[in-house]
């Protein structure tokens, strides 16, 4: 059985934690609380160390821990009465910074998302993972990650259309929904 | 969109600093962490060395009396979820004292697996404690009628646990004998998974395809290898058909070779019909499609468009399926059952801020 070498996952940790930092980032939406998933995911990484050989591999779980995690602990926020509270940027007139504000927006919007949906959409769209992965990454089927995929993107959809009403269609075509493995 | 949505999220994440991390508290918590995994195994082992592999354990069942003193009451109809400890359908609720998971619905009652890995049976006010998952490996059912099955253990000592929900509470474990999947997106080993149960079989993930094993009836285990050496992503098993994933196709038919070309996942009991869920557009949410297995030709569905989103969810028996729905700008959603080919009725409705968890298929 090979053993858990503090070196070698040191050596991972350096070369990969800032890649799967952006992508817990991008999964809870806060600097901080990001950070502690990554630690927190690195650690259960560490003890199943000796079945990861491979660094691709090891990769692949520390992200299904982070992402697994990420859920729980917005499940287990959302019982304890923590809402976000940040509320979505007031319309801004359509031609003054329009890509600022659409992004600004989208990244808020992103954020209140239930937090499966959020999962799904950033490694689908964010570490291009397929579908299969993603199911992989999420440990769900991937019926699942298609209805997941397809509700946040249809909530980010009506949102933008709310706002931006016709030129909602140009950010958001509607092939953006048509999801292959 | 993808521009636009891709755009924004490596702008934010290129802003991100380097993580300050710290490793030599990983070590020292994964060192403490996997030593206490060790003495649990070591435990484990020696109870296990008493038993042959795949026999019928004369019932690990014990009474969860912490458990027993929370129920609130006696359940009943063809439709349930769970909030957070409790299950709810539209004649009561039963609450099994700690955060629901994972569940399923059996005709005698419910298994539930909660927030410590823990799975109990419930039927009526009984709740016994029947078997133990991981909660690091992820908590998954697969079931058919009252055969509901789980895996067991670490990835280096998984096992099959199964019951029979009518015929009590014994459970039947055992070593899969599956030859494990590789997959640089999940583990160097993948975890063991039970893609579904049909009937009294629990069909196996397997590197060569898929292993179908029956040990309550303790038949002999049978390969469905993979064809053209691409291993297929199994959607469903049900009335002896497979609905596979490949090459961007879903395919159903008796083994992994050829077969129906359908878009759905989920076979009903019988293997009849295949559900599926048209994709949201731009005006309307997520819409549910039923197919017949054998002729791939669509089936009229009585809710689709009825709702601004309505997601089917479980077949409830051969020609029956369970639908969540609700309006875009609605406080409710909506339990629905509906024929195939005939009617929905609406059969309860939550307030949608309600953390819904819903029965696996």
């Amino acid at each position: 059985m090979a053993r858990r070498d503090p070196a070698d996952f040191a050596e991972f940790v350096a070369a990969r934690s800032p890649a799967l930092h952006r992508a817990a980032y991008l999964m809870v939406g806060e600097r901080q609380l990001a950070q502690d998933l990554l630690q927190e995911a690195l650690t259960k990484t560490y003890v199943a160390w000796p079945r990861l050989r491979d660094p691709s591999k090891a990769e692949a779980y520390t992200r299904r821990v982070i992402t697994t995690t990420a859920i729980s602990w917005y499940r287990r926020k959302s019982w304890q009465g923590e809402r976000p509270t940040e509320t979505l940027p007031e319309g801004t007139a359509v031609g003054h910074d329009d890509a600022v504000t659409q992004r600004e927006w989208l990244w808020t919007a992103l954020q209140e998302l239930p937090p499966r949906q959020r999962a799904a959409i950033v490694l689908r769209f964010y570490e291009d993972l397929t579908e299969a992965q993603t199911a992989a990454a999420m440990d769900c089927a991937v019926g699942t990650v298609k209805s997941q995929v397809s509700a946040g993107l249809a909530k980010l959809r009506t949102g933008l259309g709310n706002r931006y009403g016709d030129q909602a269609h140009e950010l958001l075509p509607a092939n953006l929904m048509v999801v292959t493995p | 969109m993808t521009d636009l949505l891709k755009d924004m999220m490596n702008e934010r994440a290129d802003a991100l600093g380097a993580p300050d991390l710290d490793v030599r508290a990983m070590v020292r918590d994964g060192d403490r962490r996997a030593n206490r995994r060790l003495r649990t195994a070591i435990a484990g082992a020696a109870v296990a060395a008493a038993v042959a592999a795949a026999v019928v354990v004369p019932s690990i069942a014990t009474r969860d009396t912490a458990s027993d003193e929370l129920v609130t009451g006696s359940l009943g109809g063809p439709l349930a979820y769970a909030a957070n400890s409790t299950i709810h359908t539209e004649q009561g609720s039963v609450d099994v004292g700690r955060r629901i998971l994972a569940f399923v619905h059996t005709p005698t009652g419910f298994v539930v697996a909660d927030v410590t890995g823990a799975v109990r049976s419930v039927v009526g006010s009984e709740i016994i404690k029947v078997g133990q998952m991981d909660p690091e490996e992820g908590m998954r059912f697969a079931s058919d009628g009252d055969v509901v099955a789980w895996v067991e253990g670490d990835p280096e000592g998984e096992q099959y646990a199964v019951l029979d929900h009518a015929a009590g509470t014994e459970v039947v474990r055992g070593r899969a004998g599956t030859r494990p999947v590789l997959d640089r997106y999940c583990d160097q080993v993948c975890p063991m998974r039970i893609i579904a149960v049909d009937g009294r079989t629990l069909y196996f993930d397997d590197a060569r395809g898929v292993l179908a094993r029956n040990p309550l009836d303790s038949e002999p285990a049978e390969l469905i290898p993979a064809v053209g050496g691409e291993r297929p992503v199994v959607l469903d098993v049900a009335g002896g058909l497979i609905a596979r994933l490949a090459a961007g196709e879903t395919r159903v038919g008796p083994d992994l070779d050829g077969g129906q070309q359908i878009d759905g996942s989920d076979l009903s009991p019988d293997g009849q019909y295949l559900l599926s869920e048209s994709p949201s557009t731009w005006d309307r949410g997520i819409q549910p499609k039923v197919f017949d297995a054998a002729t791939g030709d669509a089936v009229p569905v009585d809710i689709a468009g009825a709702y601004w989103e309505a997601h089917a969810y479980r077949w409830l028996d051969g020609d029956t399926f369970a639908v969540l729905a609700r309006d875009q700008d609605d406080d409710l959603e909506r339990f629905v059952t509906c024929d195939v080919g005939g009617e929905c009725s609406v059969e309860f409705s939550v307030p949608v801020d309600v953390p819904v968890l819903l029965p696996a298929r």
